[in-house]
């Protein structure tokens, strides 16, 4: 069921792999890749690539990753509990192997094949335990006899009371007699077959109440209980009552404690045991809680190791912090938890604090999420696609209303002016009034600025179809030389159906180069729900299979925020998309390329 | 005269214990730290010169550290497979009798910071090419070697760099000649375009952001791997090959002269 299952360290050596069948493609590779390093959103432990699905597990403290493939189409509940138990046992066997691995004297690769039989082992065990928790929970159906409803009819009522009379008369007669009858109604049928039972017994009519002083020697007897019977010793042997084999122990100071839950054991294994957590041995740290004093001292020698409780309380005060630094609620949350996650199992020395440590994991984390996967090199995209496709290279603006989109992109006019670009501006906002007439200015600027290139606007006045004339424009710019059309768009709201299917249809008639969502550094928790509405609406409304989505950001006004920049961080976690240019000002010189570690130190900086 | 000598010996205790005290917070720290590197993520203390094995994704880095990493495994032809990393390698060997700490960077682009990191620290650098990619589209290899050309300080310290045309095995492979001309001409073309881009963000003029729009190269002449401060040595290889037929001991060669 399972179609591979590897462990290898984080660092990519494989140490140990079984594959079931033929794998197609590198599945593990699309994980660590997507799942792993990219895309920092994935709360689930599931991936799905290609055919198949994939789950996994870290063992953080020797930086080591566990990855299980199977089909997409199956499910398997138990491969989270293998995952864990594999762990567990891998750990446990090859820990000074895998530490091994960085020790210079060791120049041969620890063979790892000895794990065979034991995943096996773990496996079968896994399944077994799968297989009985199902079972246990979906018991065969209750008979309808069993019901309540069954006991609301007439013959349900019947036959309760007919057990019950049964029941009472077997009490009013002495021992061995009952014992007697109790088998005589056994070859009868029994309680099953109490119908005919009742019915004999309907037939036997109304019995007469027995009054005080009237009733007879025997049930006189057996109405008596007092004093000890010979014949109560049925049941009343310990044998019968406690299960000897289950007993527990008695301590030194004669406590009787009862036994542990036993683990049934697998039959034929030999002796294999599961791991289980509790287990675990936690490095020696939590033996005895000692006094207040030498715990600490405890600590302090031995080190401690990092868990999820102990990092809650760092975590929730940078998770304020980020907050602060006007980074979305949510994406906070999520990024201090990702962090939380990966230094579970670290082990600190007892002099460090766990702060200086969560400080550093958060900057390499931050670093990561900002830095750009593809390249940013517009220049270069423009010569490769002049060359190569002969056409101008087209960039389409987009974005809320009044987030800065036409000063944006007349300081982007400018920048490509300056390397000698023959620039074309298509004046697709067509609804707000003095739209065209501000890009009219602009480009007088423009030319004004710069002495042999020229820039010019593509436009048609107000009120017409914006995919259309910035289809014009295109056609225009290819006629006509032109290296960069720039496309400037109405602004809408993200929740503007209409306007968002407009939006929807100019990207998908013109396919932009280039789609830069511009957002303002100023805005906070709304980032998320615009950028993902944004996605969203070119992914639906399209129609086509292959959607284009948002290819880059443009943060403005950044001159506004002094170190409060958590919307880059926002941005740039919801789309996966870097930073492509930041506009610090309202001039036409105020635009710059994005430096990572420059906004990260501002994020950390208390 | 008692009360001096009194004064005296209480400063002389107070002295002593202050100083055990400070041996003692010393002992405890080199202790903490120690604790901290057994965690094997925690980068890991070097004690000898670094060799960095960078270059994109996919192109044999790890395949080569664990090469290197275990001649005794690697002469049998046994080396462990590899997948994508998301982790720095980093290990002391023993390469051709010398010691060196041996560094493989995950090749993914958002692990550029920390590849600066430890290029900055580099004695010698080991860049690692899939030759059926560069037959193919040579650009993004290129923009990865300008980055590490560019970055770290490389041409500063004069750091020997080996480019290795990794994946000869294969028949779509470009041979040495034809990658280092391609690089060469993408490289020429990408230094322009890095000229033209935008300042970066935020004042420090010498952060490492802008380093790599650095110019390589002479201006008004084509752009050759001469011209650099580095020396830049191409060579063949494959990994899938094993040891001998695969061109290692070369590498290793190669190390044990650059670090000298």
């Amino acid at each position: 069921m399972l179609d591979q299952f590897t462990i290898a360290t984080k660092g990519g050596v494989v140490l140990w792999s079984r594959e079931y069948t033929d794998i197609a493609g590198r599945p593990v590779d699309a994980l660590v890749q997507e799942a792993l390093i990219e895309s920092a959103r994935t709360d689930s432990t599931k991936y799905t690539s290609g055919a198949y699905s994939l789950q996994w597990a870290f063992a953080n403290e020797l930086n080591v990753i566990f990855v299980a493939v199977y089909q997409k189409m199956l499910q398997l509940p138990y491969v989270e509990d293998l995952l864990r138990r594999v762990r567990l046992h891998f750990i446990a066997r090859f820990e000074a192997e895998i530490r091994a691995l960085v020790d210079p004297e060791r120049a041969a690769f620890p063979a790892f094949d000895a794990f065979n039989e034991e995943f096996d082992q773990v496996w079968r065990a896994v399944e077994e335990r799968d297989q009985r928790e199902r079972k246990s929970r979906q018991a065969a159906p209750r008979k309808f006899e069993d019901t309540k409803k069954f006991q609301a009819t007439a013959r349900g009522a019947k036959l309760e009371l007919d057990e019950l009379a049964q029941a009472g008369e077997t009490l009013l007669v002495p021992g061995r007699k009952a014992a007697k009858m109790r088998a005589w109604n056994e070859r009868r049928g029994g309680s099953a077959g109490g119908e005919d039972g009742a019915a004999k017994k309907a037939k036997k009519g109304k019995e007469n109440r027995v009054w005080e002083g009237k009733a007879s020697k025997q049930a006189m007897e057996a109405l008596d209980f007092s004093g000890g019977g010979a014949e109560d010793s049925e049941g009343a042997t310990g044998s019968a009552l406690v299960d000897e084999s289950a007993r527990g122990t008695r301590t030194a100071d004669g406590i009787y404690e009862v036994a542990d839950v036993a683990e049934r054991a697998g039959g034929d294994d030999g002796g294999f045991v599961l791991l289980d957590d509790s287990d675990e041995s936690s490095g020696g740290n939590n033996s005895g809680g000692g006094g207040g004093i030498l715990g600490m001292f405890r600590s302090l020698a031995s080190g401690r190791t990092l868990t999820l409780e102990m990092l809650a309380e760092p975590m929730a005060r940078m998770r304020e912090h980020l907050a602060n630094k006007n980074v979305a609620a949510d994406i906070a949350s999520e990024v201090c938890q990702a962090v939380a996650q990966s230094m579970v199992g670290m082990r600190v020395g007892g002099l460090q604090s766990t702060r200086a440590l969560v400080e550093q994991s958060m900057e390499t984390a931050l670093t990561r999420i900002l830095t750009p996967v593809s390249s940013t090199d517009i220049i270069r995209d423009i010569d490769h696609v002049r060359r190569q496709e002969r056409r101008p290279y087209t960039m389409a603006f987009v974005g809320v209303n009044g987030v800065g989109k036409s000063t944006n992109l007349s300081k982007v006019c400018y920048w490509l002016l300056q390397n000698n670009k023959r620039v074309l501006i298509a004046a697709c906002d067509t609804f707000r009034s003095g739209a065209v007439e501000q890009l009219r200015v602009h480009v007088r600027n423009l030319c004004a600025l710069s002495e042999n290139q020229s820039v010019e606007i593509f436009e048609r006045g107000y009120g017409k179809d914006s995919a259309a004339i910035a289809k014009d424009a295109i056609a225009h710019g290819a006629q006509n030389g032109f290296d960069v059309v720039l496309i400037d768009t109405a602004g809408r709201m993200q929740d503007n159906e209409p306007l968002m299917r407009a939006l929807s249809k100019l990207v998908n008639v013109n396919r932009p180069d280039k789609i830069l969502f511009v957002g303002e550094a100023l805005v906070g928790n709304e980032a998320v729900d615009q950028l993902e509405k944004f996605n969203r609406a070119m992914r639906s409304f399209s129609g086509q299979s292959q959607t284009r989505q948002i290819d880059g950001i443009i943060l403005t006004k950044f001159d506004t925020i002094d170190d409060r920049v958590g919307a880059a961080l926002s941005m740039t976690y919801i789309t996966g998309k870097p930073i492509v240019f930041v506009g610090t000002g309202q001039t036409y010189t105020d635009l710059r390329k994005m430096n990572v570690a420059q906004v990260t130190r501002a994020l950390l900086r208390p | 005269m008692g009360g001096g000598g009194g004064v005296l010996a209480a400063l002389a205790s107070v002295l002593v214990l202050a100083l055990a005290g400070l041996a003692g917070w010393f002992l405890l720290q080199r202790h903490s730290a120690a604790i901290q590197q057994t965690n094997l993520g925690a980068a890991a203390a070097r004690k000898s010169r670094a060799v960095v094995i960078a270059g994109r994704m996919g192109a044999g880095k790890t395949a080569l550290w664990c090469h290197l990493r275990f001649p005794e495994t690697s002469a049998t032809q046994a080396v462990p497979r590899t997948q994508t990393s998301m982790a720095v390698n980093a290990s002391e060997a023993r390469v051709a009798g010398a010691r060196v700490h041996l560094v493989d960077v995950p090749g993914h682009q958002k692990y550029r910071a920390d590849r600066d990191a430890q290029l900055a620290a580099a004695s010698a650098v080991v860049f690692v090419v899939d030759s059926v990619d560069a037959a193919r589209d040579v650009r993004p290899a290129a923009e990865a070697l300008y980055d590490v050309l560019a970055s770290g300080g490389l041409q500063d310290r004069e750091c020997p760099v080996l480019v290795l045309c990794n994946k000869q095995d294969d028949s779509r492979a470009a041979s040495n000649e034809r990658v280092r001309a391609a690089l060469e001409a993408e490289i020429d073309t990408l230094r322009a375009s890095r000229q033209q881009a935008l300042d970066s963000l935020g004042a420090a003029a010498h952060d490492d952001a802008d380093r790599a729009s650095d110019f390589l190269g002479f201006e008004g002449k084509a752009f050759s791997f001469e011209d650099l401060a580095t020396p830049v040595q191409f060579n063949e290889a494959s990994m899938a090959l094993g040891r001998s037929a695969g061109g290692l001991e070369m590498v290793e060669q190669w190390i044990a002269d650059a670090l000298q």
